[in-house]
C-alpha cells in the first residue's frame, strides 16, 4: 500500500471518528491536536480502527509520539512492510 | 433533606450495610472488620486484599513516622492514578497529616507551582521537584507499619485544586467529616452499590476522582483498577470488567465512540451503571446508555469546595436538564439565583488565601458562584455558571482566567481571551484571542512565540493550539470584565 493509499484510508478513519471536521484537506502535516482538534482518547481511538482496518499492531499509542497525520501514516507505512 | 429519596434506592440489606463515617481512620476500621479478605486494589500484575491495602497503607505511615512528619503537615500526592497514589494518600490522610491532591501526569512546573501555592514542603511523586522533598513511592523502603492516628471529624485532611470564583488557582482544604460526607452521600445510586469492580480513570486529583470513585469504592467494600495508562483502557475493561464507571460526560461520549468499534463488550460484558458528573450531562447521550446499549447512567453536581456531591439525579430520562435532588446532610438556599449551601460537607476554606475564603463565604453559607433554582419537586436546575469552566474530555478542568493572566503579562498584548473555538478544520480547540496593535508583525511573531514558551509549561489538554489577533477591545460588561460568549 502506498503512503498516499494510507493518507487517503486515513481521511476515512477521521471522517468516521470526527464527523465534525473537515478530514478532506488533512495531509502529512496536518497537526494532531493542534488542527484536528485530537486528544489522548481520539488518538486512541484512531489508533484501534486503523488496527482493524490496516491490520497491523500499534506498538505505542502515547498521544505525544504522533504529531502529524504524516507521523501516524508513516508508522502505518512501516508496520506494513 | 432527601434523605428517604436516595435510602430508597438501596435495598434493606444494603440500608443496614450502609453507615457514615466521620473520619478517613474509621473507613480503615470499618473495612478491616467487614471485607479484610476481599479485593480493595486491582492492577495487571496483582490484586491486594483489603488487609494486604492497609498494610501498605500502614508500612507509608511509618515511612511518615521515620521521616519526622508532624501532625497538620502539607505533603502533596502528586502520582498519576495508580496503588501507590491511593496508598499514599490514605497513608496521608490516617496519618494526620494533610493529604494536597496534585495532577500527577502534568509537568514539572505545574506541580511546583501547585506545590507553592500550597505551601508544601513534602510531596509523593515520581520527578524531583525544586525546593521540595520528594519521594518516589518506586524507590522509598517502607519500614513496619505505623498506627492510624486518633483525629476529629473536624480536622483538615485533604486538599484539592479548583478555579476557586475568580479563576486564580486555589487550593480548598476539606475536613474529615466533608470528605466522609462526600463519600457516604457517594453510595446512593440505583442498586446494588456494594461490592463492585470500579475502573479510576478520572484522577485522583480531582475531588470527583477521590471521593466518588476512590473512597465510595472503599466504604462499598468494592474494588478498583486505577487507569494507569489511557492507551490501555480497552484491554483493562475486556480483562477486569468494571461493573460501574464514574466518568465526565464528555469522557462518557467518548467512550460511547468505543462501542461503535468493538460493540457493548467493550466495556467487558459486566457493565451495569455510568456515574457521571463534573460537568453539564447531556440526556441524549444518557438515552443511548440507558436504553440502546441497557447501562444505567445517573448524574451529579457538585463542586470541589462542597466535597464533591450536592445534588445527584437517578433520573436522567424523566427530569432531564436537572441535577437531581440534594443530598443529605447539607442546605441550599438561593440569593439573587445564586445557589448558596451550608452543611457538614462544606470547605474549611483555601490554603494560604484568607481573601479569597472570606469572599466566598455569607456567614457559614458558601456561595457556589452557579446560579440555579429548585423546582416544587425538590430538584435543582442550574441555569448559569459564573466560572465559565471550560471542560475536556479526560475530567479535567481549566480556569481560562488562568490561561488569560499569563498571556495579559506578555508585552505588545492588551488584552486575551480563551474560549474553545472551532479552527479551519472545523475542530473545536482551546484558542486564545489576543488583543493587540493593528500592523506589528514583529509583536504578533513575539507573542506567538511567548505562547509556545507558556504552552511547554502546561499540561497537554490545557495548551493553547489556536491564537488569533483582533485590533479592538473585546466587547465589555458594565463592570469593565470581557463578555464571554
Amino acid at each position: 500500500m502506498s503512503h498516499d493509499e494510507i493518507v487517503k484510508e486515513m481521511r476515512d478513519i477521521l471522517t468516521g471518528l470526527r464527523p465534525d471536521i473537515d478530514t478532506a484537506q488533512t495531509a502529512d502535516s496536518t497537526r494532531l491536536a493542534d488542527d484536528l482538534g485530537m486528544d489522548s482518547l481520539t488518538l486512541l481511538l484512531m489508533a484501534l480502527k486503523s488496527e482493524k482496518v490496516f491490520g497491523i499492531r500499534f506498538e505505542n499509542m502515547q498521544a505525544s509520539s504522533f504529531a502529524t497525520v504524516g507521523d501516524v501514516c508513516r508508522y502505518i507505512e512501516g508496520k506494513l512492510q | 433533606m432527601s434523605e428517604k429519596y436516595f435510602m430508597d434506592l438501596l435495598t434493606e440489606e444494603e440500608q443496614a450495610l450502609h453507615v457514615r463515617l466521620s473520619t478517613v481512620g474509621e473507613l480503615e476500621k470499618l473495612t478491616l472488620e467487614r471485607y479484610a479478605a476481599k479485593p480493595a486494589i486491582n492492577t495487571p500484575a496483582a490484586e491486594l486484599t483489603y488487609a494486604q491495602m492497609w498494610d501498605m497503607v500502614g508500612r507509608f505511615r511509618g515511612f511518615l513516622a521515620g521521616e519526622g512528619i508532624k501532625t497538620g503537615e502539607k505533603i502533596a500526592v502528586a502520582l498519576p492514578n495508580s496503588a501507590e497514589c491511593i496508598e499514599a494518600f490514605l497513608a496521608v490522610t490516617t496519618y494526620g497529616a494533610i493529604a494536597v491532591m496534585v495532577a500527577g501526569t502534568g509537568p514539572v512546573q505545574s506541580k511546583e507551582e501547585a506545590c507553592g501555592v500550597a505551601g508544601c514542603k513534602y510531596a509523593f511523586c515520581r520527578e524531583n521537584l525544586n525546593g521540595i522533598i520528594c519521594w518516589d513511592p518506586a524507590e522509598i523502603i517502607l519500614p513496619g507499619a505505623a498506627p492510624a492516628a486518633v483525629l476529629k471529624p473536624e480536622d483538615p485532611v485533604a486538599a484539592f485544586f479548583t478555579g476557586g470564583t475568580s479563576g486564580t488557582l486555589k487550593c480548598a482544604l476539606l475536613s474529615n467529616k466533608a470528605l466522609m460526607t462526600g463519600t457516604y452521600n457517594g453510595v446512593f445510586g440505583p442498586s446494588p452499590v456494594f461490592g463492585q469492580r470500579y475502573y479510576g480513570l478520572i484522577p485522583f486529583s480531582h475531588i470527583f476522582g477521590t471521593v466518588r470513585n476512590m473512597l465510595t469504592c472503599f466504604l462499598t467494600g468494592s474494588c478498583i483498577r486505577p487507569c494507569t495508562d489511557m492507551s490501555a483502557i480497552v484491554q483493562d475493561m475486556k480483562e477486569y470488567k468494571p461493573t460501574l464507571l464514574v466518568l465526565i460526560p464528555a469522557l462518557a461520549g467518548m467512550l460511547l465512540n468505543l462501542t461503535k468499534l468493538y460493540g457493548k463488550d467493550v466495556f467487558g460484558g459486566e457493565l451495569k451503571l455510568i456515574v457521571t458528573g463534573g460537568a453539564p450531562q447531556h440526556t441524549e447521550m444518557a438515552r443511548v446508555y440507558i436504553e440502546d446499549l441497557g447501562i444505567n447512567l445517573v448524574s451529579g453536581y457538585g463542586l470541589t469546595e462542597t466535597a464533591n456531591l450536592v445534588s445527584g439525579n437517578v433520573e436522567v430520562l424523566t427530569h432531564q436538564n436537572s441535577v437531581g435532588k440534594v443530598y443529605d446532610f447539607q442546605e441550599v438556599r438561593f440569593v439573587d439565583q445564586e445557589i448558596q449551601i451550608r452543611g457538614d460537607n462544606i470547605f474549611l476554606g483555601y490554603i494560604n488565601d484568607p481573601e479569597e475564603t472570606k469572599a466566598s463565604f455569607d456567614g457559614e453559607w458558601f456561595k457556589t458562584g452557579d446560579l440555579g433554582y429548585m423546582d416544587e419537586e425538590g430538584y435543582l436546575f442550574i441555569t448559569g455558571r459564573i466560572k465559565n469552566l471550560i471542560y475536556f474530555s479526560n475530567g479535567e478542568k481549566i480556569c481560562p482566567e488562568q490561561i488569560e493572566a499569563r498571556v495579559d503579562r506578555m508585552p505588545g498584548v492588551k488584552a486575551s481571551m480563551v474560549s474553545m473555538k472551532k479552527n479551519s478544520f472545523g475542530a473545536n480547540v482551546l484558542t486564545c484571542e489576543v488583543y493587540t496593535d493593528k500592523d506589528q508583525p514583529k509583536t504578533e511573531t513575539r507573542i506567538r512565540s511567548a505562547i509556545d514558551e507558556m504552552n511547554n509549561t502546561l499540561q497537554d489538554f490545557t495548551r493553547i493550539r489556536q491564537v488569533v489577533f483582533r485590533y479592538e477591545d473585546f466587547p465589555r460588561t458594565a463592570a469593565m470584565k470581557i463578555r464571554r460568549q
